[in-house]
């Protein structure tokens, strides 16, 4: 019983696995373990179907952890360095993200480009690991990753340079620090664009419906977890919590340029951060159940909507 | 500097010994020893230069040349780029002969491939230290000839000798402008002395300064291969011998950079629309360059369009840098300058590493092309891996160098300062948007590269049966592998090697700027180096966590099916369908054949190529009209050789005229 989608379909229909909602602070902001939790209700907030547990997706990971592996046999060292490298990009970038108006671990100039580009690693391994398994379904995935990349790069970088750049500062945490001291119509127009695409972004990069849908049964549509098809036990939790810490990093940024709108102190910024993580994940949870997946060739639009709107933004700088 | 002489001198004249040898494999061995060993000695003196002690000293051969004499220096730019030729051409020469054992053992093509291969090491070290216009273009023509004559090592192949052809033409329309560039320049200088140009600089009229400028971009930019004068490049090296193609893309390519730069001090106060104009060209070279390179099936062929590519990040950092003289902001010229030094350097590495891979595989397994290939990163685990690392530094991902280098030029968005508002966020546009394109398009091609090439399960009995190279192939790749890791983990390192060359061109920024640039250095440092102590933890972690569970290895999941092949995997030429399809109204890709349709469909064959449209619809019409124009002229070329001698006659009497000044 150990095929990778044993588990799976023993989840049933109303199988959720991502959304974020729970952040633990274990120091006074500097050192912190983001931890991910569940968002209780996506479908089922709406069509009333059976609860389950905020924390699901744990018990998810904990019972993974406790698995065996299996591994393919045309794979080399490879495929076992992905997980690995997949998880460390997820949590650098965690430890990089501001929080709430607190610095995060480290920031320099230019940290925002080492996150993009490790994130770019952490996909490139994925994808060469998934060539490594010799399966028609992992290279048609992984195929797919490469092509959608090609529009979400420049729109991630973009999107950076509509917050960061284009107004002179020199970090995200600088970014924000400045933005709690300018008056709102300077910088309003410039987040909600910019919040707007890094929601897409959000749910492009973290394989959402409309552009991908996790929990289809069917491999042929499937864009990210096709890659990982090969993927099991203890892999499969580093690849899980990975994909989680990614979909919690891309919230917590939004919230992170969103809130030094409201001018507020550093505790209600933390519980603001907190609220709207809670609102963006109801928001993807009501995308989720309002719409079906995009066509595939519709997907690049989509992702491209996300580099107009943050070309928008920078070009505001230069008419504000 | 006589480390410099004497290295120079073993390899310009180090074929002679293999010319007394009978057996190829001596004569090889021969010529990689006198290489090495020269290469050594011009490597030292290159370090010493590089720290700024020859500055302002010229060197001459005492030769009689017309316009001038054989003048020389080891400046500190000089220095740096005859680093990266020794570097490069040592390692290649220590590959080379157990490489070349596979082109048979006829030892008269072995006496001239080293003969060639040497002239060509010599000549590109006269190129980045010549003093004289003259000698330079001597020094320039004797690398096109002699790399020309390296790619035609296999002649007897109709598709080699063509694009050897493509080459010397592209080559020599290059050497024209370049020639016509250095006439103007001594016009106005008075002298073919570099030192001359150099001081005449600021009385350059700024419209013969526009000229000379177009002329060192066109003129270098064939040898560089810029965007749409790429098109040598992806003929050339599938056709060269894998060291011989790692030199000139790795290596003769960067002296026509060095020639850009050099031009650059010519024309001292340079304009921002020069600026603009290489950051343009350096992006569409790199958007054009790299997305070919995904169309391409052949190994050597998509490794020749990522030229294109990097060569174009070296043009947008050169570009940057002119944009910042231009506005007086030392920062940007320092991070755009400093940029495509760094990514001369990187761009050496791994390219040549990728060479190097390339031409280890189609030893071993036979074929150069990637739908051939697969599973051999299993069966040659050293050039599977260091491939793999050069992939990644190619693409620019941490925590290999090529990130530090775009790195930079990013970064450059953050000082970029102009008078009109707007068009300070265009350039964050453009380079933000631009680079990012480029190193996800990077990604495409390599991902295609590396897990269809090296990954997954053997496509053919030839890849199934591929074993592992010698070692004096594969170390040269897990030197520079390690290279690539070493600069990406400790860029703050390199950049103190660099600065002596940078301070000597007035290039280094305020101390607090450099302080900030090096302090984000030390940032990535610190990160990339956590991000491998995460992933050898996490490895400790599963290591612990799986201690007593059950390990097995099973049959790749396919879906309930169990009978899975190797023809079901993904291939080159579908992976890059998706992309194809996108780019087909810019390509038009041919298809011939017809696909398998309806319910029982037979055996079709198919087969979709695409066509560089550069060469398809502007280069190969060009020959065509052009051969038509000179054929007009054949009515000339009779036969008759009474009118022949006639011709001789007129031509006299015409220079008689002219002579006496009647």
């Amino acid at each position: 019983m150990c095929s990778p989608f044993w588990w799976r379909s023993s989840g049933g229909s109303d199988y959720e696995r991502y959304a974020s909602f729970l952040n633990s602070l274990c120091d006074c902001g500097t050192i912190r373990s983001p931890v991910c939790g569940h968002h209780p209700k996506d479908e089922g907030f709406l069509f009333r179907e059976e609860r389950i547990s905020l924390f699901q997706t744990y018990r998810d990971l904990f019972k993974l952890l406790h698995k065996g592996i299996v591994y393919s046999k045309s794979v080399s060292w490879l495929f076992k360095l992905a997980p690995l490298a997949s998880l460390a990009a997820s949590l650098i970038a965690c430890a990089w993200l501001p929080f709430g108006g607190m610095t995060g671990l480290f920031s320099f100039t230019g940290g925002f480009l080492l996150i993009a580009y490790l994130f770019g690693a952490a996909r490139f391994v994925t994808m060469l690991a998934s060539l490594d398994t010799a399966s028609a379904f992992e290279g048609m995935g992984a195929n797919r990753e490469a092509l959608f990349a090609v529009f979400a790069e420049p729109a991630l970088l973009l999107g950076f340079g509509a917050v960061i750049v284009a107004p002179g500062n020199s970090s995200l945490a600088n970014a924000i620090s400045v933005a709690q001291n300018t008056t709102f119509s300077d910088y309003g127009v410039v987040a909600a664009l910019a919040a707007v695409s890094f929601f897409i972004l959000a749910l492009a990069e973290n394989s959402r419906i409309p552009v991908d849908d996790p929990t289809t049964h069917l491999e042929l549509t499937m864009i990210h977890e096709a890659m990982i098809l090969d993927n099991s036990g203890p892999d499969l939790a580093f690849i899980e919590f990975a994909s989680s810490l990614k979909l919690w990093f891309f919230y917590v940024l939004i919230a992170d340029i969103i809130l030094p709108l409201f001018h507020v102190g550093l505790v209600a910024r933390i519980c603001g951060t907190f609220l709207i993580v809670f609102v963006l994940a109801a928001l993807t949870g009501i995308v989720e159940s309002s719409m079906a997946r995009l066509r595939l060739m519709k997907v690049p639009q989509f992702i491209g909507s996300a580099a107009a709107f943050a070309f928008i933004a920078i070009l505001l700088k230069g008419i504000l | 500097m006589i480390l410099f002489n004497v290295g120079f001198l073993i390899i310009a004249l180090g074929w002679i010994p293999g010319l007394a040898l009978k057996k190829a494999s001596s004569i090889n061995k021969a010529g990689m020893i006198s290489t090495m060993a020269g290469c050594a000695l011009v490597l030292i003196s290159s370090i010493i230069g590089m720290s700024g002690v020859f500055v302002g000293q010229l060197y001459f051969f005492s030769w009689r040349m017309p316009f001038g004499q054989a003048l020389f220096s080891m400046e500190p730019l000089s220095s740096f780029f005859l680093f990266i030729i020794t570097l490069i051409s040592g390692l290649a020469a220590t590959y080379a002969p157990a490489y070349l054992r596979h082109y048979g053992d006829e030892p008269s093509r072995f006496k001239s491939h080293w003969f060639f291969y040497q002239i060509l090491v010599a000549s590109m070290m006269i190129v980045v230290v010549a003093q004289n216009a003259i000698f330079f273009m001597l020094a320039w023509e004797l690398m096109s000839l002699s790399s020309f004559f390296l790619v035609e090592f296999r002649n007897e192949k109709a598709k080699v000798r063509q694009a050897g052809w493509m080459y010397l033409v592209f080559t020599h329309i290059g050497a024209a402008f370049l020639l016509a560039m250095f006439a103007l320049l001594a016009r106005n200088a008075g002298s073919f002395d570099f030192k001359a140009f150099r001081e005449s600089a600021y009385s350059i009229p700024k419209p013969l300064s526009g000229l000379v400028f177009i002329f060192a971009v066109i003129g270098f930019g064939m040898k560089a291969g810029f965007f749409p004068a790429h098109i040598w490049l992806p003929e050339a090296h599938p056709s060269a011998p894998s060291h011989v193609s790692a030199l000139m893309s790795a290596v003769m390519i960067k002296t026509a950079i060095y020639g850009i730069l050099m031009t650059l001090a010519f024309l001292s106060p340079v304009s921002a629309w020069q600026g603009w104009l290489l950051l343009g060209i350096g992006l569409v070279s790199g958007v054009a360059g790299i997305g070919m390179a995904i169309t391409r099936n052949d190994m050597k062929s998509l490794l020749a369009y990522s030229s294109v590519e990097n060569i174009g990040i070296i043009a947008v950092g050169v570009g940057i840098g002119i944009l910042g003289q231009a506005s007086a902001n030392g920062v940007l010229a320092f991070l755009g300058f400093g940029a495509a030094f760094f990514h001369v350097l990187n761009h050496s590495l791994f390219k040549s590493l990728l060479f190097f891979g390339s031409g280890a595989i189609q030893t071993a397994a036979n074929t150069l092309n990637i739908n051939e290939m697969g599973g051999l990163l299993k069966r040659m685990p050293f050039t599977g891996a260091a491939m793999l690392a050069g992939a990644a530094a190619i693409c620019g991902f941490p925590p290999f160098n090529g990130f530090i280098s775009e790195f930079l030029i990013y970064t450059s968005a953050f000082s970029a300062r102009f008078e009109t508002p707007m068009v300070r966020e265009l350039y964050i546009v453009l380079v933000l948007g631009g680079l990012a394109l480029i190193g996800a398009l990077a990604a495409y091609a390599f991902t295609k590269l590396g897990g269809i090439g090296l990954l997954g399960e053997p496509r053919t009995k030839a890849a199934a049966q591929a074993n592992e190279v010698v070692p004096a192939m594969y170390v040269p790749m897990i030197v520079l592998a390690s290279l690539c890791l070493l600069i990406g983990i400790f860029p703050s390192t390199v950049i103190g090697f660099l600065e002596p060359m940078l301070s000597s061109l007035n290039l280094l920024p305020p101390a607090a700027v450099l302080d900030g640039m090096l302090n984000s250095l030390r940032g990535i440092q610190l990160s990339t180096s956590a991000f491998l102590a995460f992933i050898l933890f996490l490895a400790i972690v599963r290591k612990f966590i799986a201690r007593n569970k059950y390990i097995k290895v099973s049959e790749t999941w396919g879906c309930g099916y169990d009978k899975p092949d190797a023809k079901m995997q993904y291939s080159s030429s579908s992976f890059a369908e998706p992309f194809v399809s996108l780019i087909a109204p810019l390509t038009r890709p041919k298809v011939v054949g017809e696909l398998p349709a309806l319910h029982f469909p037979k055996m079709k064959d198919f087969k979709v190529d695409v066509q560089d449209p550069v060469l398809d619809r502007v280069v190969v019409p060009a020959y065509g009209w052009t051969g038509k124009l000179f054929g007009k002229f054949s009515i000339i070329q009779h036969g008759n050789t009474h009118l022949y001698v006639l011709y001789i006659v007129l031509a006299l009497l015409v220079a008689l005229v002219w002579g006496l000044g009647l």
